[in-house]
């Protein structure tokens, strides 16, 4: 077909109403996030001793942390679902700031501050945490790429990335709001790392789902 | 404000104007960004016989991704993102098909020296050319040049812009022709 026939072809389709912008799409994800969250401590209830955790500093900040990583990766996964995210690829790399923040304040309570020593902790098989953090996740995780698919990115593995990096996030506080495990070599094992399984299931769904809208 | 300066904000203003479904506009718009995404394709790959084909990826790629362009950012970054990736899918492919190619003889020459002892009819033929073809390609083929099916029917059954319908008919055609060929030449 000569490109100019290809051209009227198009231009009978017509070009596609405007996509949200990126700061309007992370306000809904985050606020649709939120909403399920809130739902599933409804649902679950909050650890009994959580009002002594509330006056602990350090509790506070690993919440205070996540949420930056959660809000942050949710940013950065908007920019991603449009083709021109390089303007802006210094994003991606930013929720990574607050997570090294949190693994050092983890690996630091493991050796000053914990009462089990690593094989003890892998002996204890908490693989409930890892499912507990995946199904916390499905259904936001469906929501947050099924937006993404409707956009056209083009850096899939790093939108599905950052998808599944703020969804496991939010997993995490959960986790962290309902559970009462609060040994740090406990929480790196069986809370911190799932967060990384979560964002390398992201990044394969990523590549094979998200790049649709470019197949001929 | 310089000529790109110019360029840039005609870009801007035509495509604000087709996404509210002024389609003289986007007529306007793709007709004017046609020699600069080809521009672009001869700089990355040379002067091949897929620019055209490239170039047309390139253009369908826009018309998707329009719903992803704000205007509140460059036209230009936006448009030659979406050219940058199509030129590295069509490099992975040409790269992907070239190593296809360079096959070690030694490997197949069993295969090679498999005996033939019957000769297809020219409907064989067209079948296990039509095999090779990928299932959507075969499947918008059969539809409409052994079913009869318009285009615009194709489309319509199989959930498709009418435009990929063509565009996917287009390549499945040249598919056919370049295998008909080799299959000659053997």
């Amino acid at each position: 077909m000569k490109t100019e026939d290809f051209i009227t072809t198009l231009v009978k389709e017509g070009a596609r109403k405007p996509f949200p912008k990126p700061s309007k799409v992370t306000l809904g994800w985050l606020l649709t996030i939120t909403a399920y969250f809130w739902l599933v401590v409804a649902f679950y209830g909050t650890r009994p001793d959580m009002s002594v955790k509330l006056t602990q500093p350090v509790y506070l900040t690993e919440i205070l942390v996540m949420t930056i990583t959660a809000i942050m990766a949710a940013w950065a996964a908007s920019w991603l679902a449009l083709p021109d995210a390089d303007q802006k690829s210094w994003l991606r790399f930013l929720p990574f700031i607050p997570l090294a923040f949190l693994m050092g304040m983890l690996v630091y309570g493991m050796f000053t501050n914990s009462t089990l020593t690593l094989s003890e902790c892998l002996k204890l098989g908490r693989y409930d945490c890892i499912m507990r953090i995946v199904l916390y996740s499905l259904l936001p995780c469906g929501f947050m790429f099924y937006s993404i698919q409707k956009a056209a990115p083009v850096r899939c593995c790093w939108a599905g990335t950052m998808a599944g990096l703020s969804i496991a996030s939010f997993g995490y506080i959960l986790l962290r709001i309902i559970g009462r495990s609060d040994d740090p070599t406990q929480l790196l094992v069986w809370n911190f790392l799932p967060v990384f399984l979560m964002m390398a299931i992201g990044m394969v769904i990523g590549q094979s789902y998200l790049g649709r809208i470019w197949q001929s | 404000m310089d000529y790109n300066d110019d360029r840039e904000n005609k870009f801007v203003r035509l495509m604000h104007r087709a996404q509210s479904g002024d389609h003289a506009s986007y007529t306007e718009l793709l007709r004017s960004i046609t020699p600069l995404i080809r521009g672009f394709i001869y700089n990355r790959i040379g002067n091949g016989a897929d620019n055209d084909d490239i170039l047309q990826e390139v253009l369908l790629g826009v018309h998707r991704a329009s719903h992803t362009y704000n205007t509140d950012r460059p036209f230009t970054n936006w448009m030659f993102a979406i050219a940058d990736h199509k030129v590295k899918d069509y490099l992975r492919a040409y790269y992907r098909k070239k190593a296809l190619k360079e096959v070690d003889f030694e490997k197949i020459k069993d295969f090679i020296a498999a005996p033939v002892t019957s000769e297809a009819s020219p409907g064989e033929g067209l079948s296990e050319l039509l095999d090779k073809l990928p299932k959507k390609q075969r499947k918008i083929v059969h539809m409409m040049k052994i079913e009869g099916y318009s285009a615009q029917k194709v489309a319509k059954t199989m959930d498709m812009s009418l435009s990929n319908v063509k565009v996917t008919a287009h390549r499945a055609y040249k598919v056919l022709i370049a295998n008909g060929r080799k299959k000659e030449e053997m």
